[in-house]
This record gives C-alpha cells, structure tokens and sequence, in this order.
C-alpha cells in the first residue's frame, strides 16, 4: 500500500503533475490497483475494452487467487510486460503503455495500450520511378518494418536496436542480412551509433551527420531513401541500412559513387537500354561540373582551342556583354541556385509566377539588356539541367561546390587550372571512403563483378557474383541453371 | 602541415597574376594575313573579323571584316604598330589562310617565314597561298562574309573535286621549306574584275558580283623563289602524281573534237624509285566514272568500255609524262621530292651522286606510268541518247 503511494508521489512530483498523464484506482478482487497511462499516447477504447473490462472479469471470477497471476493468466490484451522498478514504469509510460500498480506486490504490470498516431503508407514523394513500388515509408518504425519484411522474409534479416536520445529516446535500428553483409560494416556502424549522446533524435539526418566521419567531404557517403524497394535491394546487395522511429526516411551505407547513378527503375529495363541511359548519366555528371569552367577557360585563355566559326560565334555574342566571362557565370549560375532554393520551398500553386520570372527575366530579358550573352544562358541551362538529373540533394549540393571551384582555377589559369583542379578533384574522391569502403568502387579497387554493374549494365544472367568489398563472395548471387 | 597547404594553394592561383588572361572581348580574331611589298618595305593586311555584326541587326550596314594595313621593314614591327589603328589586340592564333604576294615569294619568302614559325600563338594549321594580286583581301564575297572563309572553302572544293589546287598547310611548307630536297609548290589565286568595285557593299548586292577572287594554279619554286605557275593539266598531273587528288576529270580527245569526259574517283598513287638505273615508278589505281559522252560509241558493250579505259589510262599516262617533262625543263625544279625519293631508298647510293643530281641525273630520270584505273560506272544511260 505504501509502495503505490509511494510511487505515484513520485510520478506526481517528477512530471509537475502533468495533466496527460492520467491515475485511475480501482478494487479488484479486495485489493486495490492503481492504472497510469499517458493520454495521448494511449487509446482510451483500448484501455476500457481491453483492461478495464477484464479487470472486472477477474473481479467477478477469481475471488481467491492471487490476484497478480490471475490478471497476468486471463487478461485480454495482448502484449504486456512484467517490470520492476519506477524507471522502468516511466519508460512504458512514455512509450504508450498501461502500467498497473496492484497492492502489496512489488511487481509491476505494463500492458501495450498505443494509440495509432502514424499515417497510412503513401506514394513515394522524392524519389520518383516510371516503374517500380509504389509504397514509401512512413513515421512509424513497425509499418516500416513491415514493408521491409514484406520482401525480405528470412531469418536472416537481422535487426539490431539501439535507443539514442536523452529526451527523445528514438529508436534507431540497423538492419542487415547475415551472411550476406559483413560483419565489418555492422560493427563498424553499432560502434558509431553507441558513441552518440545527444538530447535528441528527431530524424534521421542527426544521425547520418553524427555517424558520417567524412564531413570534410561534399559528396554523401550515405544515401537518404524513403523506398522500401530501393532498401530491400541494398540489403541484399550487402548493405546495411539504419531505421529511426518517426522519420520516414531510412539510410543506406556504406556507399560507393556508382550507387549514386543507379535508380530503381534500372532493373525493370533491358540492359542494353539502361546502359545508355548509365553513360548519358556519367555525362550528366560531367557536363554538370565542368561545362561552365570550360566555357571561361576557353573563351579567357584557350581561345585557340576553338573551331573558328565558333569562336566568332562566341566573340559576336560576348560583344555586348560589359562583364567579364567570370563574372558573367557566377551571375546566372547564382540566379539559377536562388530560383531553385525557391521553388522547393514555396507551395506548387506559386511556382508557375517563378518559371515566368526566370525563364522571361533571367533568360529573356537578361540578353536583351546586354548583361550576359545567349551562349551563358546555354551553358548555365545545360550544366543545371544536368545536375538535376540526381535525385539525391546531396549530390546536387555537392557537384556545385566543385563546379564553383572549376570555374574558380578556370578564371585563373585557363585550361591548365582546370585540370589541375580536376586531378585534386579524382585524388579527393579516391581518397574517400564510406564506412571502410572506397568511395570509388568498383573503379579503384577494380572489381570485375562490380563493374557490370557500373558504367554500363551487363545483362542481369552475367550478374552471377556479389561485389567484393559488399559481401562475401563465396555465396553466388544467382545460379546459372 | 594541412592548414598551411590550405592556405598555400589559394595564393598560388592569385601570385599567378592571371597568366595569359584575355577576355574576348579584347581581341580582334584575324582571319586572314597578307604579306606583299612596298618599295623595299613589307606592306601587311590583317583581316579581322567584325564581331558586332553577327549579333544584331542594327549593325547591318556594317562590313562583315575589317582590314588594316600597314607598312614596315620587319614584320614584328608591322604587326604591333597596327595596334595603333585597331581598338583591341590582334589575334592571330585562329588565323585561317595566310597570303603571301607574288613579288615576296619571288624573293623573301625567307624572311617571313621565320616571322611566324616563331610566334607561339600561331597555330601553324591555316593553308598558305599565292596571291597574283594586290589587296585581294579588300573583296567582299557573297556566299561567305569573310572572304577568308570563302578563300579557304574553294580552295578545300578545289582540292576534293578539282585536283588543281592543293591545300598547304603551313606545317607542310616548313618541312618542305627546311628539306632542301624538294621544292615548294604553293597554290595561287587572283582577281577577276574590278577591285574598286568588289571592295564596297553595294557589290554583294547584285546576283553576279563585279569582281571576285578565284583560284589559279599551283605555283613552282625553285630554290625557295617562286619560278612561275603550272598550267591546270599540268597541276592535275603534279597532283595525281604526289597523291593529292581524290576526285578529278579527265578528257579522252578523239578526231575532230569528239571527247570522253571521265570523272576520277578514290585514285591512289605511289612512287617507286631505282637510283642506281635511274629510275622512278608511278603507279595509279582507282576507279573511274564516264561523265560526259560526245563521240559515237556503244557502251553497253563491254569491250567499248574496255577501249575507254585503256584510252584513258593512256591519257593519264601522258599527262603524268608531260606534266614532268614540261616542269624539268621550264623550271628545273623538283616539286616532286624525287631527290628526297632517291634519298630515302637508297642513302648510300644517293651521297655518291648527289653533287651530279641537278645537273645530270634529275634531268635524265627514266620516267615509267602504270595507270590502272578502272571504269566502274556509265551514269544512269548506257549507251549515247541517239545512236547514229
């Protein structure tokens, strides 16, 4: 009697007496219980269907027996838990349970009362496919769960737990195959997750920041995904992948540069079609980060490099620019960042009023006035149209560091400054590496089997091997039959 | 040892002061360079192009490109002081046809070449002319603005379709010119009409344009001194013989001015030298197009068509023959590298009668053609329109 008191005092005290938090008492069987949950955290129908109804059952039938067995033996709800201690009854509180305090017993009972706070799983917003699932994860870490086990249904699939956060207490999961990833990798990663201390988790980018070592580096080391298909797919391929409660994105590591250029609805193509289509992207890349540099290098340095008539072509319509070529660039290429900044903040209703500013002001108008020429607009288009080939923001963000840079060592030096900086450029990605893995495989280290999946994509009956670095290499992919 | 790098590798890029940096903006692009004389002086044209014209409309009235001239003992000299006149640096790196005047290749030609093999900036690729005409640049032309462009396409037309005029770049005068075993050979061009007139808008505004530049002849040089032009046979012969041609015409004449028109296609030649017979080979193989019929044969029969192609191949055979002849002795000049032929075949034969080669032994050379060009086409008629 005086350990419940005792215990609800506490509580009282703890939590300032908050209003949600809600204590019920009730005779059972001549004793006294005490009922706490969270408000709302808990559904009430579960509550009065569930515990309160049995609870009078029990009234009714066991008048003899101990009263603890008897409630733990016949009540209805599903899930419960014996604790022991006031920590734990404050940590079932928050997680939505029902915990009974019966009198004279020093064991306490915490029943599952949750209510469903999570959405309903919706299509995929980001990361749009032609073809592909249609289903995208959502806050809650069971449904998430569930999609993944969908697909993957094997003992298997392992899940490690981790609860990070002072206040927030997130749940944070790695999950993985074993047998397939390696172990490497995981530990590698649970050593990273079991280092954070920190007030709070609210999504999962805290933890791609804190668990990233290579902050030095613009380039993502860890790919952001709210597809269930694209995840179940890096688990098979060996990677692991890190799940936080209430966020409907999960993570992807390790990463190497070609995983970038992949997208989910590779595999529903034919090889020969998709290699195209792969290449056109390793372009992308490269037109995205180099155009605008070699446009200044070649028309403030390496005027030589051009065909005459272009040249001429160029010089006609520079004539009437004041600028400098530099100058020039970083102007259009900073109006094209704002537009885009814009319009992935604002609402879709006032996005047509931005396309009539950049398209009749910036691009239009820009080149009646005379301050830049028609060819700017050409190479800013271009070199924007082509970084935003990536789905990944991140990559985005970071392929415009680097052209900056480029047009920088252009500005400076030419031909001969970009490929200086290009040089530092393959040194700094080969120095990279993502959880021990280089950031440049299957390149550097080459690796046969990594590489039909690269460049271009060998017909999916030659992709017999799992990646090297990923697994284990033994076990084959797929069998030839 | 990090932070310092960091700090390190901005400077660079700023102590490097913006090496070699020209907007383009500042650049008067030369599209063309002529070098004639001047009373002892070298007198210069640079043709730049007119940027502003391309871009608006407002501008129509203005040239398409602008000459400047200018007159001067060396040639550094010339160029520089034409900053004078012109608002913006002359750039010559994108230069595509140099035109050199008759009277400086006769005499000097030494000179200017030192001049621009040496400028770093000048991409030795443009094509090097004779120019039998004074201010040849000062013409409008209609099809391309810049006549220097449209020098440059008839001349590349020539070379593919006509076979007298050869494209030279100026790499290949340089090795010619530093090989003093071969002569040079250049092509040529000149005025036809009025220059005064061809020199103003209003002559581009008429269909058939008072005065135009057209391509000539190849020009021989002996010695590195221009000695005089070929005749356009002759320039077929050299060129079927130095492999220069890929498609050219040649006429099979039959009694009272009947005549076969053929069209060659894909010929390929090659040299076979024997100094110590003295000795020279020419081989031709390639195939043939009958384009122009004016004599009474039947050529649905195989065997007519046979008589054509020996006819023809004997055309080409005297052509040749001729064509070497006649350069021996008009000019007394080696365009045809037969020195350098004799050279590369056999060295230590050759030093043995090098001191005798112009005197005796080039004059003496036993010359052998074997044309083998094949008909491989009649046209679309078979035999003639009317059969008489």
């Amino acid at each position: 009697m005086e350990n419940i008191k005792m215990i609800v005092e506490r509580l009282k005290k703890d939590t300032n007496n908050v209003e949600d938090i809600t204590y019920r008492e009730k005779v059972v069987c001549k004793k006294r219980i005490t009922l706490i949950y969270t408000e709302p955290l808990t559904g009430s129908d579960k509550i009065s269907d569930f515990i309160v109804r049995s609870l009078d059952k029990i009234n009714k039938l066991n008048k003899n027996k101990n009263l603890l067995d008897a409630i733990k033996n016949d009540i209805d709800n599903f899930k419960y838990k014996e604790i022991y201690n006031y920590e734990d009854i404050c940590y079932y509180l928050n997680y939505g349970f029902t915990i009974i305090l019966i009198e004279g017993e020093s064991t306490y009972l915490a029943l599952e009362t949750k209510r469903d706070l999570a959405r309903s799983i919706s299509t995929p917003q980001t990361e749009n496919s032609l073809r592909g699932a249609m289903d995208s994860f959502v806050e809650d870490m069971q449904t998430n769960l569930g999609l993944i086990r969908r697909r993957i249904k094997d003992n298997n699939l392992w899940i490690k737990s981790n609860e990070i956060g002072r206040y927030t207490k997130t749940k944070v999961n790695i999950l993985y195959i074993n047998g397939i990833c390696k172990e490497k990798y995981v530990d590698l990663v649970d050593k990273e997750l079991k280092k954070i201390d920190i007030d709070g988790i609210i999504s999962c980018g805290t933890i791609k920041n804190l668990i990233q070592k290579e902050n030095k580096s613009v380039f993502p080391t860890i790919i952001t995904t709210e597809r269930p298909d694209r995840v179940s797919r890096a688990l098979l391929s060996g990677k692991i992948v890190i799940m936080t409660d209430s966020c409907p994105f999960a993570l992807i590591l390790p990463v190497c540069i070609n995983d970038l250029f992949l997208a989910v609805e590779d595999a529903y193509s034919k090889s020969v079609n998709i290699s195209m289509t792969r290449i056109i992207r390793y372009c992308a890349f490269f037109i995205s980060l180099l155009t605008p540099a070699l446009y200044i290098a070649v028309t403030t340095y390496n005027q030589e490099m051009l065909p005459t008539q272009l040249l001429i072509s160029f010089a006609s319509q520079r004539s009437t620019v004041p600028f400098p070529a530099f100058f020039e660039a970083i102007i259009m290429m900073v109006a094209f960042e704002i537009l885009r900044e814009c319009d992935l903040r604002l609402p879709t209703f006032t996005t047509s009023a931005l396309s009539i500013v950049g398209a009749l002001i910036l691009g239009e108008a820009a080149v009646n006035a005379g301050i830049v020429s028609p060819i700017m607009i050409i190479v800013v288009a271009i070199t924007a149209i082509s970084a935003l080939l990536f789905t990944e923001p991140e990559i985005i963000n970071g392929i415009r560091w680097y052209r900056l840079f480029f047009m920088i060592g252009a500005s400076f030096l030419g031909i001969f400054g970009v490929v200086i900086l290009f040089i530092f450029f393959i040194v700094r990605l080969a120095s990279l590496e993502s959880f021990g893995l280089p950031f440049l495989y299957p390149l550097a280290p080459t690796d046969k089997s990594g590489l039909k999946n690269s460049f271009v994509k060998f017909p999916t009956k030659d992709l017999v091997e799992r990646e090297k670095e990923l697994s284990d290499n033994s076990i084959k992919l797929r069998r030839r039959k | 040892m990090m932070k310092k790098l960091l700090f390190i590798i901005p400077i660079l890029f700023l102590v490097t002061g913006c090496y070699n940096y020209r907007e383009l903006n500042d650049l008067a692009i030369v599209s063309a360079i002529s070098i004639g004389m001047d009373n002892d002086e070298f007198s210069v044209t640079i043709q730049v192009v007119n940027p502003k014209k391309e871009q608006d409309t407002s501008s129509s009235n203005e040239p398409d490109f602008i000459t400047y001239k200018n007159n001067g003992k060396s040639l550094q000299e010339v160029f520089r002081y034409i900053v004078k006149e012109s608002p913006k640096k002359i750039y010559a790196a994108q230069m595509q046809i140099l035109i050199i005047d008759e009277d400086v290749a006769k005499e000097k030609l030494e000179d200017i070449l030192d001049f621009i093999a040496r400028d770093p900036e000048i991409r030795n690729e443009f094509a090097v002319l004779i120019s039998k005409d004074k201010d040849l640049l000062d013409v409008l032309t209609p099809l391309d603005n810049i006549s220097s462009q449209n020098i440059l396409d008839s001349l590349k037309s020539d070379n593919n379709y006509l076979g007298i005029n050869n494209i030279v770049t100026f790499n290949d005068l340089l090795s010619n010119y530093e090989n003093n075993k071969i002569d040079l050979a250049l092509p040529s061009i000149e005025l036809k009409g009025d220059l005064n007139k061809g020199s103003n808008e209003e002559s581009l505004e008429s269909s058939s344009s008072d005065c135009s530049i057209v391509l000539s002849t190849m020009g021989v040089f002996k010695d590195n001194k221009l000695q005089g032009y070929l005749t356009d046979k002759e320039s077929i012969g050299y060129n079927l013989i130095m492999d220069n041609v890929t498609n050219t015409l040649i006429k099979n004449e039959y009694k009272d001015g009947k005549y076969i028109v053929n069209e060659l296609v894909k010929v390929n030649s090659s040299l076979e030298a024997n100094p110590k017979k003295n000795k020279i080979k020419i081989s031709l193989k390639g195939n043939a197009a009958i384009s122009e019929v004016n004599y009474n044969i039947d050529l649905s029969e195989e065997k007519n068509i046979k008589k054509v192609e020996k006819k023809l191949n004997n055309e080409i055979e005297s052509l040749i023959k001729t064509t070497i002849n006649n350069i021996r002795e008009k000019y007394d000049s080696d365009i045809f590298g037969f020195e350098d032929l004799y050279y590369k075949t056999d060295p230590e034969y050759y030093k043995l009668i090098k001191d005798k080669w112009d005197t005796d032994i080039y004059k003496s050379i036993d010359i052998e053609v074997d044309s083998n060009v094949e008909i491989v086409e009649q046209g679309n008629i078979l035999g003639r329109l009317k059969n008489e």
